[in-house]
């Protein structure tokens, strides 16, 4: 086995209200997600996912802080926790799906020692962009940050979500994710 | 991401040293890449911080340099450290229990060991604090103002305290 793999490479064929990333094998150490995600939300603008870890999803579950600025904020932050929230807002970003051009929002996220059964505590971290505009303008997002449970064993699956609080949003076919494992 | 990725050394706490050190570091990669999760141990179910310096190859002298931005109490903020003996980014959690909590960073090192380069570093980490959410979530492009290639990298906990045995750090040369 070589140290650093691509364990699975997926494009959305369907659009989805939750995406699921099963079965996670336990073979590596740390755990690399490159998403590349876009709503079916025919608007100019960038949007926050949920994201919860196996399948803990009650109260007081998990924290996160994050840092960003857009085009209208120069820079704001926003942290919860710990135990404060169920699940991760603000957590992978997602372009909304008006645009003319078919942009998606990038997210880089890592989480070390993800399959530790001595490390309870899982992080996740990430660093984030996406761009919605076109020559007649739009919207932007950059920022990073991490989520948190305490208490929580190996990860084996992670859900990701449009987490906006407008219902019947999905995450768009064509979204595509890499995941990959540092051994 | 590269593909030639080779996982050099991992190492775990102790709970008897402050420090965890990568030493020999061989010059056989373009980059390293670090990941960890490091805490102390403190009875009680709290979480509170504290630093962990980061030096190279034994350098102690004001070569050193931080620049960051980070989140607190749900403000942006960042900060700079110059002529510093140490990079300053990463902390580690005080915490028992079941709730245990750790502090986590990855650093990412390019051109490690080119003797033409300064060396900088692209840092991400964050840890919990009771009371006060996802404190230091932070990203920090920092500096070793030095040419020498890196063959030692020390992760010290600041105020002396021993890093528990589950704390674990792992380091990858990537070509």
């Amino acid at each position: 086995m070589a140290d650093f793999e691509v364990i699975s490479e997926v494009t959305l064929g369907s659009s989805t209200s939750q995406w699921v990333i099963a079965d996670i094998s336990q073979d590596y150490t740390h755990l690399e997600l490159d998403l590349h995600l876009r709503a079916t939300t025919v608007n100019n603008g960038t949007y926050p996912g949920g994201m919860t870890f196996n399948t803990f999803t009650g109260s007081n579950h998990y924290g996160y802080g994050v840092v960003y600025s857009n085009n209208s904020d120069n820079g704001s932050a926003s942290d919860v926790g710990p135990d404060g929230v169920n699940r991760i807002q603000y957590g992978p970003r997602i372009s909304g799906d008006g645009t003319a051009s078919d942009s998606y929002a990038i997210n880089k996220m890592f989480i070390a020692n993800y399959s530790s059964t001595a490390i309870l505590h899982k992080q996740i971290l990430w660093q984030q962009s996406a761009a919605t505009g076109d020559s007649s303008g739009g919207s932007w997002f950059m920022g990073f940050g991490a989520g948190a449970k305490t208490n929580c064993g190996a990860i084996t699956q992670l859900t990701i979500w449009p987490d906006w609080g407008t219902s019947g949003q999905e995450i768009k076919a064509g979204s595509c994710y890499t995941l990959s494992g540092w051994k | 991401m590269a593909s030639a990725i080779t996982k050099i050394a991992e190492l775990n706490g102790t709970n008897s040293s402050s420090v965890i050190s990568f030493t020999s570091i061989p010059s056989t990669y373009k980059d390293l890449m670090f990941f960890g999760s490091l805490r102390n141990f403190a009875s009680g179910t709290s979480y509170s911080h504290q630093e962990v310096k980061i030096n190279f190859n034994g350098d102690t002298g004001t070569n050193y340099w931080d620049a960051y931005s980070y989140q607190r109490d749900n403000t942006i903020r960042y900060q700079m450290y110059t002529s510093s003996d140490r990079l300053r980014p990463i902390v580690c959690t005080t915490s028992s229990g079941s709730t245990t909590a750790y502090g986590t960073f990855r650093l990412f090192c390019p051109g490690y060991r080119d003797a033409s380069l300064y060396k900088r570093f692209d840092i991400l980490g964050a840890a919990h604090q009771t009371s006060n959410g996802m404190q230091n979530t932070i990203q920090s492009n920092s500096g070793w103002d030095q040419y020498a290639a890196i063959t030692q990298v020390d992760f010290t906990n600041t105020l002396a305290n021993t890093f528990t045995t589950d704390s674990r750090i792992s380091l990858y040369g990537i070509k």
